[in-house]
């Protein structure tokens, strides 16, 4: 092991994806993927379904082998090595936890594996059940234990051998609401305590956001984009970025104008017109597509005579009140809980921060509305 | 349907369930009737009989019959070979059949279809013709008693008439119900505890013996049994297969009663023998049951 070339500056990638293509059945599941770790990090793997994440989740696990690419850890190819010399933790979203082991037995399974002497296992079981609040449980079997215990055994059981990298496939998933808020906080504690390098596969992004402090971004076998949560909702490199995050209102219309220096559009959609932003010059005409999500679109009565929109109904959602609105387009609108007005068949206005709404030009329209559409269909 | 709130509505429930209760007990009598008559009344019959009683009996009840079976040093031969023979059969089946049980139930069989037909395929031809099938392979003048004669240096009959013989046409027949009762415990092997055990350390040698069957054990255990007692009752492969001086206790049933019309004997074995299948079917019940109650017994705590 090459252990002191990774230590100080510019050191190298923990874990680096290059190039990785896989097709299963004639499909192409990856398409190229490039990806980098650094020691320590926590990264979320964010896509809809469909969009090749377990199938990365394998690759790296030893499970798939790429048809190309490369797959390093500090920095030594890994594509021959079988899971089992590996050393990568995995949390399967059923747990997978051995239904006719104890749970000790379970969390000892890899240790056993290394023939570790049998006090340091005892000792280091004991030591990570304590740490996940699991201390008592050792000889029951995984089926007296709740869902969120089991997920804590699973975590467990793959932290004790201390892995070089971790992968926690939809590890919240089988949890219901109330509890995967909580789990969700003692995941990111226990992974930061351990300061394991970690890839969190989900299907969710408030999952992805509150664990993680990088987000990549994965839509038909390609990393659309890298980034913290903030880069992925205030600047999406891409339409069906725009789309997946935050469950925007999607709508069409066409450039009026646009400026290089502040990359400003103004665009019309059926006649209302708004400033939005546009990192791709656009000429007078080209269609577009706009993302702009609920909350940041404002609403204001409509001053003599009626604004072009009207107000179809309104919903509380638990975080604010939902307003929707008919005209040129349909729109959701997120106003605070306490937000009075706005009844139903009220004429209004609405606007929104330029740089909060996002254009491309629609020829990129067929992937971002198929994004969209799988970020509606799961909500 | 709440309608047990009025008691008018009750009241006219009642005959529903009363002839809802016939329509069953209706669905079911066939059977139940052919059980009794044929299964039971011939097992009493019989049971009758090897205590001397039943038509035709002369004299009271009696235990002689029995004390001549445990007396008997042929009868012991015959035991013991019938319970060799089965016990081999059990484990030729469980290496032969938990490979196939494996492959059949693997995502990604592509023969799948062909190998589960051609492990049924032996369940498809009637017993005495597949047996003659055998002779003609295994016997006298045949490739087999050929090859075997010229390696082994055994008799000039080959494999027919020999234990061996007896064991390979055994396994033959009992093979579908291992393979079956395994792949039914292994459809709902979740992949993923493999995964696991995997990404934890374990060499695939390891994965199998520590996680697949101890996982796998309830199918095992259930196609062990049904193979045991198929074979401890099997009577025609062994009686052609094993010939003369090679017989079983199903054939010495059979020659007690109709060659040597000693029904005394011929049916205390039976009886026997009927006993001994079902405490081997009590203790496997018993084994899972206990299996089971230690496992929630382990989870209360």
């Amino acid at each position: 092991m090459p252990g002191v070339k990774e230590i100080p500056q510019g050191a190298p990638p923990h874990l680096e994806l290059r190039g990785v293509s896989k097709a299963l059945g004639g499909r192409t599941v990856l398409d190229h993927v490039d990806l980098e770790v650094a020691k320590g990090d926590l990264l979320g793997l964010l896509g809809p379904s469909g969009s090749g994440k377990t199938t990365m989740l394998n690759i790296i696990g030893g499970f798939l082998s790429p048809d190309s690419g490369t797959v390093r850890i500090a920095g030594q190819e890994i594509a021959g090595l079988p899971p089992h010399r590996r050393d990568i933790g995995i949390t399967f979203q059923g747990y997978a936890l051995f239904p006719h082991l104890s749970v000790f037995d379970n969390v000892a399974f890899g240790l056993k594996q290394r023939r570790a002497p049998k006090p340091d296992i005892k000792t280091r079981v004991t030591e990570m059940l304590a740490l996940l609040g699991l201390s008592g449980h050792e000889t029951k079997l995984p089926r007296a234990l709740s869902g969120g215990e089991q997920q804590r055994v699973a975590l467990a059981r793959a932290l004790v051998v201390r892995p070089r990298l971790m992968l926690l496939d939809e590890p919240l998933a089988n949890l219901d609401a109330a509890l995967r808020h909580r789990v969700r906080f003692e995941i990111r504690a226990v992974l930061r305590r351990t300061q394991v390098t970690s890839i969190f596969v989900t299907h969710d992004q408030d999952e992805a956001f509150a664990l993680c402090d990088r987000v990549a971004v994965l839509n038909q076998g390609r990393i659309q984009q890298i980034g913290t949560p903030a880069d992925l909702i205030l600047a999406p490199a891409n339409a069906f970025v725009a789309g997946f995050i935050g469950s925007p209102n999607m709508l069409t219309g066409q450039a009026i104008s646009y400026d290089e220096a502040s990359k400003r559009a103004t665009v019309a959609v059926n006649g209302f017109t708004h400033a939005v932003n546009c990192k791709t010059p656009v000429a007078p005409g080209t269609p577009l597509t706009i993302f702009v999500r609920p909350e940041e679109v404002t609403l204001s009565p409509a001053t003599s005579g009626g604004g072009p929109f009207q107000v179809k109904d309104w919903v509380y959602l638990g975080s604010g009140r939902e307003i929707w609105v008919d005209g040129p387009a349909a729109l959701r609108v997120r106003l605070p809980n306490d937000a009075e007005g706005y009844e139903r068949g009220e004429r209004v206005t609405l606007s929104w921060r330029p740089e909060r709404a996002h254009a491309f030009p629609a020829d990129a329209e067929s992937r971002a509305a198929d994004g969209h559409d799988t970020a509606q269909v799961r909500r | 349907m709440s309608g047990a709130a009025s008691p008018g509505k009750a009241a006219v429930q009642a005959p529903r369930r009363m002839t809802r209760w016939l329509i069953v007990f209706g669905l079911l009598a066939p059977a139940l009737l052919l059980y009794a008559t044929v299964y039971l009344g011939g097992m009493a019959i019989i049971g009758l009989a090897s205590f001397g009683l039943g038509p035709n009996a002369e004299g009271g009840a009696t235990l002689a019959n029995y004390r001549e079976v445990f007396a008997s040093a042929h009868i012991q031969t015959v035991v013991l070979r019938t319970l060799r023979v089965s016990a081999i059969t059990v484990i030729a089946c469980l290496v032969l059949g938990f490979p196939v049980a494996r492959y059949i139930t693997s995502p990604d069989a592509r023969w799948r279809s062909f190998v589960v037909m051609a492990v049924l395929s032996p369940l498809m031809v009637s017993a005495i013709g597949r047996v003659f099938g055998w002779i003609a392979l295994f016997g006298p003048g045949s490739w087999v008693a050929a090859q075997t004669m010229h390696f082994f240096g055994t008799r000039a009959t080959g494999l027919l008439y020999t234990e061996a013989g007896v064991v390979i046409g055994l396994t033959n027949i009992l093979l579908p119900f291992m393979v079956l009762s395994i792949a039914a415990s292994r459809a709902n092997l979740d992949e993923s505890l493999l995964k696991a055990a995997a990404s934890l350390g374990a060499t695939p040698t390891a994965v199998f013996w520590q996680v697949e069957l101890p996982l796998n054990l309830p199918g095992i255990l259930g196609g062990v049994l049904i193979v045991f007692s198929l074979s401890i009752t099997n009577f025609a492969t062994a009686a052609l297969l094993g010939g003369s001086g090679r017989d079983v206790v199903a054939y010495e049933i059979y020659s007690n009663i109709l060659t040597y019309h000693q029904p005394g004997t011929g049916t205390a074995l039976a009886i026997l023998l009927l006993v001994c299948s079902v405490a081997i079917m009590m203790l496997a019940i018993w084994v899972g049951r206990r299996a089971d109650a230690m496992q929630a017994a382990r989870a209360e705590t």
